[in-house]
């Protein structure tokens, strides 16, 4: 009898350990507050991305627009992506998205815009200028300007090629550039700059994909 | 071998029912000052955009009358209330109009879009003024208007 039960725990333990049963952390969403929504799965117990899709239904006025987003594996995250193209967001509009493995539905989720807003990573950009300081520019990658351009702000991180301490600044989106003065840095030294874009219209609380990184060298003399 | 079943049946039952939840549901009535500001924001820009495609001197067959609402020296409750008939207003005379340069109004459009949130979480439903009330060409009446969102944007900044 006691073997009869054992089997019965280990039954039930391997079924709950092969149901894939997503969590609410498992599924995340970002928009960039222009066109793009773009969701991941991730689960370790997620075997394949296949037959999981996004159903997505997002009221607009008195209308829903609906969506249809299909997990592909990511091959650099190892996560199931997808991505759908919306025609403009609005800060407090809605969507609403139900999780579906063929037609069966594992997880509904709702996200309000301005929460999940990622913004797109900055192209940075580094110029020596004639006072031997350094001129950072960047692209924030938005067409148009406008309340949402002034309310980003860009996290510029930089330090010594291959070293450990970094020094970070934060300035807004509309200053457009920002001077590193070459007197606070070490000579004839290579440095790396990185950054990252967030919204005030979600307090800042999610930040871009970090940029690619930008390089420069001071002179030998300072 | 019915409680294997059972059991394993249970399992199957906990495992299988799909999870709800939001991220940050929005639940509040009012929204954060945050969304205020943006949707005010984007009005505003939305806003100088439309009044671009409808200069002051217009043929006259071109001329779109609106209702003349009073639009300044308001409180904030009434501006609530104006705002709520601007969008009753814009729907019912220029959404469905046909031509390009109507598009901005269009209700999937920014512009009504941000319009219809704002009055979500404001004025759901207004009294719609006397339609004998005097009228405006649009351009005026965007113009009027673009003062008033900005005086409210000011308010929440």
């Amino acid at each position: 009898m006691f073997s009869t039960f054992k089997c019965q725990i280990f039954l039930t333990l391997i079924c709950i350990a092969l149901c894939y049963e997503p969590t609410k952390e498992d599924l995340k969403c970002f928009n960039d507050y222009e066109t793009e929504m773009k969701c991941s799965l991730s689960s370790k117990r997620l075997q394949s991305c296949s037959g999981h899709k996004l159903n997505i239904t997002h009221p607009v006025s008195n209308t829903f627009e609906k969506y249809t987003c299909i997990f592909e594996r990511n091959h650099h995250s190892d996560n199931c992506e997808c991505n759908v193209t919306v025609e403009g967001f609005v800060a407090t509009e809605i969507f609403n998205t139900t999780l579906l493995e063929g037609s069966n539905v594992l997880l509904y989720k709702t996200f309000m815009t301005s929460d999940f807003i990622k913004p797109k990573s900055p192209v940075l950009s580094v110029q020596k200028i004639e006072n031997g300081n350094f001129n950072v520019t960047w692209d924030d990658q938005y067409e148009k300007n406008g309340i949402f351009f002034e309310a980003l702000r860009i996290n510029l991180t930089y330090g010594i090629k291959g070293g450990h301490k970094n020094i970070s600044k934060t300035v807004p989106n509309t200053v457009r550039s920002y001077e590193i003065v070459a007197k606070n840095l070490l000579p004839n030294t290579n440095y790396i700059l990185t950054a990252t874009m967030s919204t005030d219209y979600n307090d800042h609380s999610i930040p871009s994909d970090q940029s690619a990184t930008v390089e420069f060298t001071t002179c030998k003399s300072i | 071998m019915m409680k294997t079943i059972l059991l394993l049946a249970v399992a199957v039952f906990v495992s299988s029912t799909p999870v709800t939840t939001s991220v940050k549901p929005h639940t509040d009535k009012t929204p954060a000052r945050h969304t205020d500001k943006a949707l005010l924001g984007e009005l505003v820009d939305e806003l100088i955009v439309a009044i671009k495609d409808f200069p002051k001197v217009l043929p006259k067959e071109k001329l779109i009358f609106l209702k003349d609402l009073q639009m300044n020296g308001l409180d904030h409750k009434e501006r609530e209330v104006l705002f709520c008939q601007v969008e009753q207003e814009l729907k019912i005379k220029v959404s469905g109009l046909f031509g390009a340069r109507f598009d901005h109004f269009r209700t999937d459009k920014k512009l009504m879009r941000n319009l219809n949130m704002y009055n979500k979480y404001h004025v759901k439903t207004c009294k719609l003024t006397d339609e004998k009330q005097d009228k405006i060409p649009l351009h005026d009446f965007l113009k009027n208007l673009l003062a008033s969102v900005r005086n409210a944007y000011s308010q929440v900044n």
